[in-house]
C-alpha cells in the first residue's frame, strides 16, 4: 500500500501542473502582502488574511481530486495498472490517500509561508486586535473539514467517468453552485434543505454565534450528515471502479 | 485440471449489451508454449486477453491460472502474469526508467538490478531516462514487453506485440519469447501477421466471430509434413514431362504451365518426381514449392 501511495505520489509531483499550483499560491500570498503593506497589520493578521486563500487550495483540490481517476482512463494507463497482482480497492484508495496528502501538504505551504511572509512584510511584532495564533489555526481546522469533503466527492465523480475534463468540469459546476443552492434554499426555509451536504461543510456556523443554515441543525447533526455523505461517496466510488469493465 | 497447463479457459462467455462477443471460448496453454492467437478484425482476441487479465468480468465460465481460478483470488492468479493489452501506453510525462519503477513498485522483489536487466534485454539501455512521449511506437511497445516480464511471470499475454516492432525487433521477441519457452515460461500471443504465427507459435487457435474454429498444432511435424505444397517445376519439355509425371502418379491437381508444370505435392514426394524427370532425361531448370501456409489456411477457415 505504501509503495503504490509513493507512486501515486511519484505521478503527482512530476506534473508540471502540481507545482505551478503551488507557485500560484506563494506568488498570490507575496502579491496580497504588497496591497497590505501599509496597513497597519502584524504577521498574525497576514497569517488570518491568508488562511482565505484555502478557496484557492479548494479549486486544486477538486481539479486533483477529479482527474487523478479519471485521467488513467483518458491516457489508457489504467489497464497497466489494474493488470498488477494488487486489488482495485487498494489502487483506488492509494489514489484518494495520495490526493489527502496533496491537500495536507497546500495547507502547510500556505501556513508556513503566510507566517514567513509575514514575518518579512510586517515584522514580528503580535497583533493589537484580538486575532491570536489559535484563530487562525481553528479557520484552518474548519477549512479541512470543508476540504475533505469537496475532495471526497470530486474524486467520486472521477472514479464515476472516463474523461478527466468532464470530470474536472462537472465537479466544479457542483462547486460553485453549492453555496448558491444553499443559500437559495435557506430563503425559502426548505425543510429538507439541512439534508444537503453544502449546508453541512462548514461547522464555523456552530461556533461564531452565527445562525445556523437552517432550523435545527445542531453540531452533531452535521458531523453525522458529513460522516453519511462521506462514507457514501466512497461506497460509490469503490463500487463504480471495481465492477467497470475496462475497455480503454 | 492438467498440471501442465498454466491457463485455463473454460468455456467463457461475454456479452456485451446483449450482443454475444465471445460464444463459449476453452482452450488452455502448456507449460513452455507458445499459444498463437489468430483471427480477424473483431474476432475477440482482445477481449478475450481483457478478460483473462481481469479488466473485463467474466460473462459465464472461469479462467485458472497455475491452478488458481481468478474470479476467486484475482490477486494471486496474477502474480504469475505479465501482459500488454492491445497498444501499452505508459505515463508519456515520465522517463522509461520512472514507468518501470513505477510497476516494479507493485510488485514485491523486484529489485533495480532487474529493471536494469530488463532495459537492456529490450535494447532500451540509451533512452531509457528519455520521457516517454519523446519515443518512438516501437520504443514503447518494447517499454510494453519490459514492464511485462519485470517480475519475471510464467504466463506472458501478448495482445499484438509485434505493432509497430522493426523487423530485428521482431525477431529479437521471436527469439526471446523461444528462449523463454525453453526455461519452461508460456506465452499466449495475438497476432494479425499470420506468416509471424507461423514462425514463433507452438499452437494456434483461430478465432471467428467469437468462437474457437480451429487449433492448429505447428510443433507437431507430422501435421506439417501433411500439408500440401504447390510445387512448379520449370522443364524443358513442359508437355512430355507433364504427361510422365501424371501417368505414374495419377495426380489430379496438376497444370501444365508454358515453360513446365504445377501440381500439389507433399514435401517428401518432390524428390520422386525429380528422380522420374531425371530419368526420362528431361531438362530441370527450377524447383518452386510454395507451401499452403497457414496464411492461405486461414484465409480459408474464415471466409
Ligand atoms: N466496449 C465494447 N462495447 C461493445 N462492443 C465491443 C466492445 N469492445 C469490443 N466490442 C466488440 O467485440 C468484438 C470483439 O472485439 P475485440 O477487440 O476483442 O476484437 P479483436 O479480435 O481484438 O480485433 P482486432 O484484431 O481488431 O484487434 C468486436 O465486434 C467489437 O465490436
Ligand atoms: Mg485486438
Amino acid at each position: 500500500m505504501l509503495n503504490l501511495v509513493q507512486n501515486e505520489n511519484m505521478k503527482l509531483y512530476l506534473r508540471i501542473r502540481t507545482w505551478i499550483m503551488v507557485g500560484l499560491l506563494v506568488l498570490i500570498q507575496i502579491i496580497f502582502a504588497f496591497f497590505l503593506e501599509n496597513t497597519v497589520f502584524s504577521w498574525l493578521a497576514f497569517a488570518d488574511v491568508s488562511s482565505y486563500l484555502t478557496s484557492i487550495i479548494a479549486i486544486y483540490a477538486i481539479v486533483t481530486a477529479s482527474s487523478i481517476v479519471a485521467s488513467e482512463f483518458s491516457s489508457g494507463t489504467i489497464k497497466m495498472l489494474l493488470i498488477r497482482p494488487v486489488s482495485r480497492t487498494k489502487i483506488l484508495m492509494s489514489k484518494y490517500i495520495s490526493v489527502l496528502l496533496y491537500i495536507s501538504f497546500l495547507l502547510i505551504l500556505n501556513l508556513l509561508t503566510s507566517f514567513i511572509i509575514g514575518f518579512i512584510f510586517f515584522g514580528s511584532a503580535s497583533a493589537s486586535n484580538d486575532i491570536t495564533l489559535g484563530t487562525v489555526l481553528q479557520n484552518y481546522g474548519f477549512t479541512s473539514i470543508e476540504l475533505l469533503m469537496t475532495a471526497t466527492f470530486a474524486f467520486m465523480i472521477s472514479s464515476l467517468f472516463r474523461s478527466s475534463v468532464l470530470s474536472i468540469i462537472l465537479s466544479f459546476i457542483i462547486h460553485f453552485f453549492s453555496s448558491t443552492v444553499v443559500l437559495v434554499l435557506s430563503q425559502f426555509n426548505y425543510t429538507y434543505g439541512k439534508f444537503f451536504l453544502y449546508s453541512n461543510t462548514d461547522l464555523r456556523q456552530y461556533f461564531y454565534g452565527n445562525q445556523t443554515n437552517f432550523e435545527g441543525m445542531t453540531l452533531t447533526f452535521s458531523i453525522f450528515i458529513l460522516i453519511v455523505y462521506f462514507v457514501l461517496f466512497h461506497f460509490v466510488s469503490l463500487y463504480a471502479f471495481k465492477k467497470r469493465d475496462v475497455v480503454v | 485440471m492438467t498440471q501442465s497447463s498454466v491457463l485455463e479457459v473454460k468455456n467463457v462467455t461475454k456479452k456485451i449489451n446483449n450482443k454475444t462477443i465471445i460464444d463459449q471460448i476453452s482452450f488452455s496453454v502448456n507449460r513452455g508454449e507458445i499459444y498463437g492467437f489468430l483471427g480477424p478484425n473483431g474476432a475477440g482476441k482482445t477481449t478475450t486477453i481483457r478478460m483473462i487479465v481481469g479488466l473485463m468480468s467474466l460473462g459465464e465460465g472461469d479462467i485458472i491460472i497455475n491452478g488458481t481460478s481468478i474470479s476467486k483470488n484475482f490477486e494471486k492468479a496474477m502474480h504469475s502474469v505479465g501482459a500488454i493489452v492491445e497498444n501499452p501506453e505508459m505515463y508519456k510525462f515520465l522517463s522509461g526508467y520512472q514507468n518501470l519503477v513505477h510497476y516494479a513498485r507493485m510488485i514485491p522483489g523486484i529489485s533495480k538490478a532487474r529493471i536494469l536487466e530488463v532495459t537492456k534485454l529490450i535494447g532500451l539501455e540509451d533512452r531509457i531516462h528519455d520521457k516517454v512521449k519523446r519515443y518512438s511506437l516501437g520504443m514503447r511497445q518494447r517499454l510494453g514487453i519490459a514492464q511485462a516480464l519485470l517480475h519475471k511471470p510464467s504466463l506472458l499475454i501478448l495482445d499484438e506485440p509485434t505493432n509497430g516492432l522493426d523487423p530485428a525487433g521482431i525477431r529479437e521477441l521471436r527469439d526471446y519469447l523461444r528462449q523463454l519457452a525453453n526455461e519452461g515460461i508460456s506465452t499466449l500471443v495475438s497476432s494479425h501477421l499470420l506468416s509471424e504465427m507461423e514462425l514463433m507459435c507452438d499452437r494456434v487457435a483461430i478465432i471467428k466471430e467469437g468462437k474457437i474454429i480451429d487449433v492448429k498444432s505447428l510443433k507437431d511435424s507430422s501435421e506439417h509434413r501433411e500439408l500440401q505444397n504447390k510445387v512448379i517445376f520449370e522443364v524443358n519439355q513442359p508437355k512430355k514431362g507433364f504427361d510422365i509425371i501424371k501417368e505414374k502418379f495419377e495426380y489430379k491437381e496438376m497444370k501444365l504451365l508454358e515453360n513446365g508444370f504445377v501440381l500439389l505435392l507433399k514435401r517428401e514426394e518432390i524428390p520422386k518426381v525429380n528422380q522420374s524427370l531425371v530419368k526420362e532425361e528431361i531438362l530441370i531448370y527450377s524447383i518452386n514449392s510454395t507451401s499452403k501456409s497457414l496464411e492461405d489456411q486461414f484465409l480459408e477457415l474464415t471466409n
